[in-house]
């Protein structure tokens, strides 16, 4: 596992569980605010394409934002277009992704530790 | 064990491993050499992997076989009978230059140390050697300069640093009244300059150093500078268009949903759901949470893909930062604020960097074209393509990511995906990509778009665009034209603007050529730069075409003007580091005058802001707010339970309105508007927008203010210093 690779799984992680944890609990402020434009970002993006094992930091954040924004954009018009404006569903489908792929992320790194 | 080898074995432990594993049996080492590769130019084709450019540290064994290197890009071994002759000479920015004649042709190794340079020519150039062995020879010349490289690096971080807290500092003493005509440039203290010219040093120093990682800190540092410059001045959000984007998404919020039948935003909410999403998310009341510190997001966003575009033309590694650097000394359009557009630019720049990256090159094919077209296209797509190593996952991965980019970009703004698919159509056409099947895509994802989510709004306006398309002549009036006006310092910023960017156009295709004629990559950011520029054929774009259309080449530009300035600032470290530094002077001189030259209007007082919202609080459904011009901090709140109009709409008769006539036009507006009562705003940034654009053929907000006071049509509600409200009162003018 190559450094350009460790950081993503607990980075998105953290940064999702954070986000989950101040929507149900924290009150409004600028900490709030970066956090949550960080995770929206590059949150959801970087989870998936973490899995991809891209070593290179340029591809790793090009593809995590492009991913992030559309996966923002088709939750949002999913919740305009079809369904009730739920934005905690909206939030907690973004957050559900992330962590799977952190956590996929985090076990295949584990794995791969334990195997050297 | 010496300190000296100690530090050789941490230093350079895990290659000098890789070598001794490559090692057959009874290979023996005459020469090892390491050292701190500053940057790795690889000329000319010797292996498979002729990506060996990354700069770092790298050792060579020369062995009774083999030369063997082992560096950042992986493992290059020749044999010594493959190596005809071996030179050593002086290489790029006072480095050793390695040149080995080898049957496909000469291999450049630039940017070693000159002493391995030379230790390796002339080992090689005895060839294999006869009889007993030499002992084995150890040549390190990165131990002795370790430390003074290191003290140099930490020496320009703290440089960097103290620019950026130095240009903050002094910006929290800069009052927006401080602001005239030519915007925010004559406002900043000479502590201002001085931190930008520190930066500016700075990063010429990293690149003279070849030290590419803090030259891009430089990057980031820049960005945060120049594009959070409005935020210690500013004592609400700035720029108006931000606040109606706030009231976009809150009025998404609110309502659960889209009615495109408000305006042209519902039709494409894609961006304003997801910023309401976001809203939400982080608690906030307003999407102005988020607007200060969106033009710092948003560019640096911009940097990944901006990187590997320039990457996929390989060559000179100093090319990634430069092309950065001109990026954010270039992009003055300021269209990085919070705003659909601001995101899809980067959604178009990561469809790009991957199509370049991953799918460049060759395309396969020949269909029937006349011959001059065809000699064109086969000229253009007989450029090899960049080589980059595919992810696990393969290119159908990257190639999802790139499409749902591409996709989303097309519910969020109208103009983007136009963009996205003129260029990947051209990058088709002309042979650069073999992805025909991207831009089809996108065709039919914005057709549908257009037919089935915005039909209400096409019924009512597809006359109006209709006419549009194609009037070229309308268009350069539009976008040129009619702008070149006001006082006389905002024609100076106008002016600016043009020059600068008819400057830089010119400087890129002079680097397109320059490239071309050296017989390096270049057809791809040629199509990059030049696709854009049939957009104004489709429409003015309510007279901002133009600007559009730069931002779009932006990325052309960049590349090609940073490959020019690397070749003007040739091989001599100091003339390398003047030159940058210069261009970057002139560069940054020209971006805080185009960019913020209209800082003056853009910027609103506690005081505005707060009578703005009084009205908010006291207007009832239905109500209409009429501004003389729409630059005022509106639109935020009860965006469709409220009507907005600004006098622009009012036919004004030959020779003008009275004082009378003026405020019975504007009572005949909040009746047409009709539903509820109706307030006419004025405004600091109403009156400044007067004295900075010029006056509206309507007449001037001082006279506006007088018709008003002096018809018994209106009432004054609110008079304050920045901000004053009339409500109408029509009947009581009627008695």
């Amino acid at each position: 596992m190559t450094r350009a690779r460790a950081w993503p799984g607990p980075t998105v992680l953290g940064c999702a569980l954070a986000v989950a944890v101040a929507a149900l609990l924290g009150e409004a402020s600028a900490g709030r605010t970066l956090l949550v434009a960080a995770f929206f970002l590059l949150g959801p993006g970087l989870a998936l394409v973490g899995l991809l094992e891209i070593e290179d930091p340029w591809t790793l954040l090009t593809l995590a934002f492009g991913l992030s924004v559309a996966l923002d954009t088709a939750v949002a018009l999913v919740l305009v277009y079809i369904t009730e404006w739920e934005p905690s569903a909206g939030v907690a489908v973004l957050v559900a992704m992330s962590v799977t792929g952190a956590v996929a992320q985090i076990v295949r790194a584990s794995r791969e530790a334990s195997r050297l | 064990m010496t300190g000296s080898s100690r530090a050789v074995g941490l230093v350079f432990g895990p290659a000098l491993r890789m070598i001794a594993r490559r090692l057959a049996p009874g290979e023996q080492i005459t020469l090892l050499t390491a050292g701190r590769q500053r940057r790795g130019v690889l000329e000319g084709r010797a292996t498979e992997r002729t990506t060996w450019s990354r700069p770092g540290l790298r050792a060579f064994a020369l062995t009774d076989r083999r030369l063997i290197g082992v560096g950042r890009n992986g493992v290059l071994e020749l044999p010594l009978s493959a190596v005809r002759h071996a030179r050593a000479r002086r290489g790029a920015l006072g480095s050793g230059r390695l040149e080995l004649g080898l049957p496909q042709g000469t291999l450049v190794l630039d940017g070693l140390p000159a002493a391995d340079a030379e230790l390796l020519a002339e080992a090689l150039e005895q060839g294999p050697p006869q009889g007993p062995l030499p002992a084995p020879r150890f040549q390190s010349s990165t131990v002795a300069g370790l430390i003074p490289g290191l003290l140099a690096d930490v020496a320009m971080l703290l440089l960097g640093a103290a620019a950026l807290a130095l240009w903050f500092a002094v910006l929290h003493g800069v009052r927006e009244d401080d602001i005239g005509d030519l915007g925010l440039v004559e406002a900043l203290p000479i502590g201002a300059l001085v931190a930008l010219l520190g930066l500016g040093a700075g990063f010429a120093l990293a690149l003279v150093r070849d030290r590419l990682g803090i030259a891009v800190l430089y990057v980031v540092i820049l960005v945060v500078a120049l594009y959070g410059a409005l935020v210690p001045i500013e004592e609400v959000t700035s720029f108006s268009v931000t606040w109606r984007h706030a009231g976009v998404a809150d009025q998404i919020v609110r309502s659960g949903g889209v009615d495109p039948g408000i305006d042209a935003y519902f039709n494409w909410p894609g961006f304003f759901a997801a910023l309401g999403l976001a809203t939400e998310a982080a608690g906030a009341r307003s999407a102005l949470a988020f607007a200060a510190w969106a033009p710092v997001a948003a560019n640096l966003l911009y940097l990944p893909p901006l990187a590997m575009i320039a990457r996929s033309v390989g060559g000179d590694a100093r090319l990634v930062p430069l092309t950065l650097w001109v990026f954010v000394l270039a992009n003055w359009v300021g269209q990085d604020y919070l705003s659909p557009q601001a995101v899809d630019f980067g959604l178009f720049l990561v469809v790009l960097a991957v199509v370049l990256t991953w799918f460049g090159g060759p395309a396969g094919g020949r269909a029937a074209r006349p011959r001059v077209a065809r000699r064109l296209r086969e000229t253009i797509a007989r450029e090899p393509g960049a080589p980059a190593r595919v992810p696990r996952g393969g290119r159908p991965a990257v190639l999802l990511v790139a499409l749902a980019a591409a996709l989303a970009t097309v519910p969020s703004h109208q103009l983007t995906p136009f963009a996205l698919l003129l260029v990947l159509a051209a990058l088709v056409a002309l042979g650069r990509t073999w992805l025909r099947g991207l831009p089809l895509l996108l065709t039919v994802a914005f057709l549908a778009w257009l037919v089935f989510m915005t039909v209400s709004y096409l019924s009512g306006n597809l006359e109006e665009l209709w006419s549009q398309f194609g009037q070229l002549e309308q268009t350069l009036a539009s976008n040129v034209g009619e702008r070149v006006g006001g006082s006389h310092d905002h024609t100076l910023v106008v002016w600016a603007r043009l020059v600068a960017t008819a400057v830089l156009l010119l400087a890129a295709l002079a680097g397109a050529v320059h490239r071309l004629r050296a017989g390096r990559r270049a057809w791809s950011i040629v199509v990059l730069l030049l696709a854009p520029f049939a957009l104004p054929v489709v429409q003015p774009y309510g007279g901002e075409i133009l600007l559009r259309v730069y931002l779009f080449a932006l990325p052309g530009i960049a590349v090609l003007v940073a490959s020019l300035w690397l070749a003007g600032a040739g091989t001599r470290p100091w003339r390398s580091g003047v030159v940058v530094l210069g261009l970057t002077l002139v560069l940054l001189g020209s971006f805080l005058v185009t960019r913020y030259g209209n800082a003056r209007v853009w910027l609103f007082s506690h005081e505005e802001a707060a009578v703005v919202d009084r009205v908010y609080d006291v207007a009832t459904p239905g109500s209409v707010l009429i501004a003389p011009s729409s630059t005022l901090p509106w639109q935020h709140r009860r965006y469709a339970e409220l009507k907005h109009s600004n006098l622009s709409r009012l036919v004004v008769p030959p020779g003008g309105f009275g004082e009378r006539a003026l405020a019975r036009a504007v009572l005949q507006l909040v009746e047409e508007k009709g539903g509820g009562d109706g307030y006419v705003i004025t405004t600091r940034s109403t009156r400044a927008y007067d004295e900075l654009f010029g006056t509206a053929a309507w007449g001037s907000v001082a006279r506006l203010e007088r018709a008003l006071d002096a018809s018994p049509s209106f009432l004054p509600i609110v008079s304050r210093r920045d901000g004053r409200v009339w409500v109408a009162a029509p009947d009581r003018g009627r008695q």
